[in-house]
């Protein structure tokens, strides 16, 4: 390890803070039987029960598991930083040779940022948006016992801001939070994290909120500068393929306790334990392709891929076809009555063949989300057309519209806001029923329960509310209610996307397997084409509002004609890994 | 990236390590909890707020309050209006532990027949803001644009006029003065704050994705507001009448006090309280009885509405 460190801009200069010399052997942290419990009204919740966990100088290590396993938990008993009455219960976290349970506020006020920095979670509510960028990693220097003037600290608070990624840093340090995007923001926060260059990196799900592409600059970029800061990292993650892809060893925690730890590669290749089995086959990243449905998985694999790749090119009719649609939005100006034009959604062209999935891929801004409610009905296109069955939406009566909405449904992303907190389950799913005057009670009632049966959750749950449902639950009725007036086609917006890799696959295989039954067809909006390639037939990439590559999906990860599309299957944590089994 | 890290052998304390599988059980995936029994918002606010002391002391003033008010004869048989002049100022005797006030009319009766105006007054103004407040609210953030720029500064407008000296004015305009006129008075001066929470709660509601659900389901947009957005927007808009109910108490005994509200021949505490004003140096206590009456009353909403707020808004909780 040297003591120079290199700028992104390619100068080199001597680092103020002298790298030591690693000792490779001794352990830099090492957590021993770590207990953790939070006591709330109900009694105390234990919430890590005897993790143990080493790493090494400059080693970078990921604690992976679903939310509730404890993985944040353990990693913020490590600087003190427990929510609520979250309190270390028992065990040792020894740090540099040094224990760290029992310390007082003030050794763990001198410890954080000096010794082990942190990159929260979401970057767009851990910069304080009144306070300039450059304050607040000013702020990080000053706590951290800078030594040097106000005019030095400007020059280091450039110089950090250049050194995570970010250029013309003179002039963004003077920027507010609201003027960065995501990632920059993210980088930001990497560089107040490492302004003090602590031996440890605790980095809390960094990049969960970003695109793909842009995690994937940002954890290069964090993997490289790291690297030359001889900085070990502790990654929280719930993605079994990031966390392979970017660290050498990997701990699994489920409810609370190590289920398997050891060597990345190793628990890829072969995992052990029952838990880490399902991660691993579950991970959309990793996944190789399409989920089949119940009845495929009688089949012959090989005949099946022919089958579907047939299908969907030839035989099936089209359910909706869109033509040329735009939507134009404006955006109010400055003065009174001035507006300005911004083209969400600008020309595009698909079709969805009955009992297919079409998935619309794109990043934050990309005009999907858009698409879908035109396709509902929800939103009325600038220009251009949609139609089912050759008929144009638009020009229908009201009373065909209404009609229509029986054969359209959709289920959306957020599992806690798509159902009305105030209704039963039983009434969330009766409602469509009601509105459009199917049957009478007790045939509702009747239906309810097959609803329920069909999304395989207990015909008990119809007497329940919504808070006391799991995310992937909730989404199961929503999808449950969508099903209702038995539709044609379903707009599933997102909606795998806040759940937990397990969940997440169990309900991929419960749309496929309902696809397969009643022969749906979907339009599925996604930012994650990980996930498309274990639902979808046919792929249409989006950016910027226009279809930049539409084929099937094995053409698309197999053979992608745009540089688009190849930045976006690239960027797919895991991508690179080669995993057996 | 070095390749070769993956090969590397693992150093001590990062051997591959597996629990054993029946320390850690890998259950069903989402299973639903079925043991629990079911709850909701409103059931759950009821289980917190049965277990608070205040919740039970309110609870019990207001049922007693009400119980006077419906009920006064239950509580004395002595007539409010059957005043003696010989007994003016008189002390506490038996029947009449209270005494007597200047006209000779029994203090402990005109404080139990006091409770009707006061509890009439409060309930029908409050009735009468919720309403009007509610409607205007929630038509103005549901609907938004040009409406709502209309009717919040309609609401603004209503929101700089001093509350009671506006009911002073229009009181002391006004004959035919009785308990729903009052309220009426009232409530026309008073309803602009629940109109602004409601508008907050339904701009906060309406754009939850079970509001586009019920959209794309084909659902007409008042029927949306009726059956999903309102429901949604009830907690703050009941908290807030739970504490305005004693603020109309408090306006309607100002009134009287001062002699505009309800008229001399009606017994209410407000009213009580400015004939007790004229013989405070020689009597104090006869003034202390109507007004520890009206204090309490007020306290036990205002402590009702605490209570209310903290069940139905776990955030505002104090722990």
């Amino acid at each position: 390890m040297t003591t120079t460190i290199t700028l992104t801009d390619g100068t080199t200069e001597d680092a103020p803070v002298p790298v030591e010399k690693h000792d490779d052997t001794t352990p830099l942290l090492e957590i021993k039987d770590l207990q953790i419990s939070f006591t709330t009204a109900t009694g105390t919740v234990e919430a890590v029960r005897g993790v143990d966990l080493t790493v090494y100088p400059g080693q970078s290590v990921a604690i992976v598991g679903e939310s509730g396993s404890g993985k944040s938990t353990t990693a913020h008993a490590i600087i003190d930083l427990l929510p609520g009455t979250g309190k270390v219960t028992g065990g040792s976290i020894s740090f540099g040779g040094r224990e760290l349970v029992g310390l007082g506020r003030k050794q763990f006020e001198d410890l954080r940022g000096r010794e082990i920095g942190l990159v929260p979670q979401d970057p767009m509510s851990n910069l304080n948006p009144v306070w300039r960028i450059g304050a607040q990693i000013d702020e990080a220097l000053v706590a951290n016992g800078f030594q040097g003037g106000k005019a030095e600290r400007t020059a280091r608070v450039a110089e950090l801001l250049s050194e995570a990624g970010l250029p013309d840093a003179d002039r963004r340090a003077r920027q507010f939070p609201h003027e960065f995007s995501g990632g920059m923001r993210q980088r930001a926060l990497i560089a107040i994290g490492l302004a003090s260059r602590p031996k440890l990196l605790i980095a809390d799900e960094p990049t969960s909120a970003l695109d793909v592409t842009v995690q994937k600059k940002i954890l290069d970029h964090l993997e490289g500068l790291t690297a030359e800061l001889g900085t070990a990292v502790l990654f929280i993650t719930h993605d079994l393929g990031l966390a392979a892809e970017r660290a050498e060893h990997l701990i699994v925690m489920y409810k609370g306790r190590v289920v398997e730890s050891g060597p990345a590669a190793q628990i890829l290749k072969d995992p052990q334990h029952e838990y880490t089995k399902r991660l691993v086959s579950s991970a959309p990243s990793l996944a190789s392709r399409r989920i089949q449905s119940a009845h495929e998985r009688g089949q012959e694999a090989d005949d099946l891929l022919a089958e579907h790749a047939d299908e969907a090119e030839t035989t099936a009719p089209d359910v909706v076809v869109a033509k040329d649609l735009t939507k134009v939005f404006h955006i109010r100006g400055s003065r009174p009555g001035s507006h300005t034009d911004f083209t969400a959604v600008d020309g595009i062209n698909f079709t969805l063949p009955k009992g297919h999935t079409l998935a619309l891929v794109g990043e934050s801004g990309s005009g999907k989300s858009t698409a879908a409610n035109m396709v509902l009905g929800l939103l009325d296109p600038t220009s251009g057309t949609v139609m089912y069955d050759g008929k144009d939406v638009t020009k229908m009566s009201a009373k065909e519209q209404f009609s229509l909405r029986r054969r359209v449904q959709p289920v959306f992303q957020n599992p806690y806001g798509s159902l009305d907190p105030t209704y039963s389950i039983y009434r969330s799913i009766e409602e469509p029923l009601v509105l459009h005057k199917v049957g009478d009670r007790r045939s509702r009632e009747a239906r309810v329960r097959e609803l329920l049966d069909m999304v395989s959750l207990p015909q008990a749950t119809m007497r329940r509310f919504p808070n006391e449902l799991s995310g992937g639950q909730r989404q199961r009725i929503a999808i449950a209610r969508a099903l209702a007036l038995k539709p044609e086609v379903l707009v599933l917006d997102e909606a795998v996307s806040a759940l937990d890799v397990l969940v997440q696959a169990q309900i991929l295989t419960l749309l496929n397997d309902l696809q397969a039954e009643l022969g749906l067809s979907f339009l599925f909006i996604t930012h994650d084409l990980a996930v498309v390639r274990q639902i979808a037939d046919l792929v249409a990439v989006m950016k910027d509002g226009r279809i930049v590559e539409h084929a099937t999906t094995d053409e698309v990860f197999d053979n992608p004609q745009q540089e688009y599309t190849r930045d976006l299957l690239a960027a797919i944590p895991g991508a690179s890994l080669e995993i057996g089994g | 990236m070095p390749e070769n890290r993956y090969e590397k052998t693992p150093r001590p304390g990062q051997e591959h390590f597996v629990a054993p599988p029946e320390v850690v059980k890998v259950g069903v995936i989402d299973a639903v909890d079925t043991s629990e029994t079911p709850s909701s918002l409103w059931s759950d606010a009821w289980r917190d707020m049965r277990h608070r002391a205040l919740f039970w002391v309110s609870a019990a003033l207001i049922v007693f309050v009400i119980l006077m008010a419906v009920f006064p004869g239950l509580f004395t048989s002595t007539s409010p209006t059957e005043c003696h002049l010989e007994d003016s100022l008189g002390g506490p005797t038996a029947g009449h532990i209270f005494g007597f006030d200047k006209q000779g009319c029994d203090i402990y009766a005109r404080a139990v027949y006091g409770a009707r105006a006061s509890v009439t007054v409060g309930i029908l103004s409050t009735l009468f803001v919720v309403v009007i407040g509610t409607l205007i609210g929630a038509i103005a953030g549901y609907f938004g644009g040009l409406l709502d720029t209309l009717l919040s500064r309609f609401t603004d407008i209503f929101f700089a006029v001093p509350f009671v000296l506006a009911a002073i004015v229009i009181m002391s305009l006004l004959d035919d003065r009785n308990a729903v006129v009052v309220a009426v008075v009232l409530a026309v001066f008073g309803w602009t704050s629940i109109a602004r929470i409601t508008r907050g709660a339904v701009l906060g509601v309406k754009n939850n994705e079970f509001v586009t659900a019920a959209k794309a389901l084909g659902m007409g947009r008042g029927a949306i507001l009726g059956k999903h957005v309102l429901p949604n927007s009830a907690a703050p808009i009941i908290v807030y009448a739970t504490v305005a109910l004693g603020t109309f108490i408090v306006a309607e005994a100002t009134l009287s006090f001062l002699g505009i509200g309800l008229p001399t021949s009606t017994v209410s505490w407000g009213g009580d309280l400015a004939k007790a004003q004229t013989s405070i140096r020689v009597a104090p206590e006869i003034m202390i009885y109507p007004a520890t009456a009206l204090a309490l009353t007020v306290l036990s909403f205002i402590m009702m509405g605490d209570v209310v707020r903290d069940a139905l808004d776990p955030k505002a909780r104090k722990r």
